[in-house]
């Protein structure tokens, strides 16, 4: 089920890394920590760790308190494990994977799901747009070909809510830089409930650049499912967002260029 | 004295006396008591002077006075409650905090603690 053999995919990584302040991870000399946020998910997660090692990334799984088999999983397959305490929530799962990269000299944080939905083998072609010269500090893999009717309800309502012009608001599928990282993992964004409009619009607010890229169909190709699986779920989602997207509307307006 | 103001300085001065007893056997922190300590005077000053109530309505406009009483009793409830969201939303975000790091400390402690079992 697991893809252990696969963690030796980064030999040396801790003596590289040896002179760093904080102690170095598996794949922490990594230029890039694939941050993945679990949560039940030992069915797929071994078999994502794999793969993004594999691909010479550096994979940090951070358990959102998981009653199965997903920390043990995770670390079988070669993964730097973050515990949480007590469910916490899928954006401070994040936050936490992102406070633990930013000891880590590496230069770019992805985030991706771990229930498989998301390819890391998509992962090199969101990092090519940003070795550019005017590259965005976030990208995001998008995936806008099949969505049922609630989600794209939904993505008209947040897009016409946020003022944002992204297509796939929703996608937890993300490429950040530094400077998108350093301003995310403040303690004023902790209390986001979820990674999407309330981030993008942060990042908006500070005028950073958001770029976006379709990501090749999985056949679980649906970010959010757990919100998207109900109306009321949906209702809350949209309320939500409405109202931070409505708080913070202008500002964002007045300070991007 | 009528009864009311009776009913009325009895039910201040046992707030003040439970009020006083919570912060000496350190129940209640003295920032939490002032605020239900300036209840108790206001229940005190309403209850004793009762005309202070009616002037008040008067000057606000309420014909029935003893209403204004329920808009204040509402009022500071609402604003206690609001305050409490505050704190509630402050110590959640703290605590969300001091979970991540908890985390990120417990995965370096296990990976340093490997490390030098590695060595010896």
């Amino acid at each position: 089920m697991t893809m252990p053999g696969t963690s030796q995919a980064n030999p040396g990584g801790e003596a590289e890394a040896a002179g760093a302040r904080v102690v170095p991870i598996r794949g922490a000399a990594a230029r890039v920590i694939v941050v993945i946020p679990a949560r039940d998910e030992e069915a797929d997660v071994g078999t994502i760790v794999g793969k993004v090692l594999a691909l010479g990334f550096g994979a940090v799984v951070v358990d959102d308190h998981s009653s199965d088999g997903t920390r043990a999983v995770a670390r079988e397959a070669g993964a730097t494990v973050l515990e949480l305490p007590f469910h916490a929530g899928s954006w401070a799962a994040i936050q936490a994977g992102m406070r633990y990269a930013q000891h880590c000299p590496c230069s770019h944080v992805v985030t991706l799901d771990a229930d498989g939905q998301h390819n890391p083998e998509d992962i090199p072609g969101l990092l090519g747009l940003m070795a550019a010269n005017d590259a965005p500090n976030v990208v995001i893999g998008a995936c806008v070909g099949r969505a049922n009717r609630r989600r794209r309800l939904a993505w008209r309502a947040l897009r016409w809510l946020s003022g944002l012009r992204i297509d796939d608001l929703t996608s937890g599928f993300r490429v950040y830089d530094r400077t998108a990282v350093d301003l995310l993992v403040s303690q004023q964004h902790t209390l986001i409930e979820y990674q999407d409009v309330g981030v993008l619009l942060c990042l908006g607010h500070a005028g950073l650049n958001i770029a976006e890229v379709d990501v090749s169909m999985q056949p679980r190709c649906h970010g959010m499912s757990r919100i998207f699986n109900s109306w009321p779920m949906v209702a809350y989602y949209l309320l939500y967002s409405a109202l931070i997207g409505s708080s913070r509307r202008r500002r964002v307006k007045g300070e991007t260029t | 004295m009528i009864p009311l103001q009776v009913f009325a300085g009895a039910l201040a001065a046992a707030m003040v006396v439970l009020i006083l007893w919570m912060i000496r056997r350190d129940r209640l922190p003295v920032s939490h008591s002032l605020w239900w300590l300036t209840v108790s005077v206001m229940i005190a000053l309403f209850g004793l002077v009762p005309e202070l109530l009616d002037a008040l309505a008067g000057m606000v406009g309420i014909a029935y006075a003893p209403s204004l009483l329920f808009v204040l009793a509402i009022l500071t409830l609402l604003i206690k409650v609001l305050l409490e969201d505050l704190e509630l939303t402050t110590n959640r975000r703290r605590l969300l905090r001091l979970a991540q790091k908890t985390a990120i400390l417990e995965e370096e402690v296990r990976q340093l603690r490997e490390r030098v079992e590695g060595q010896s």
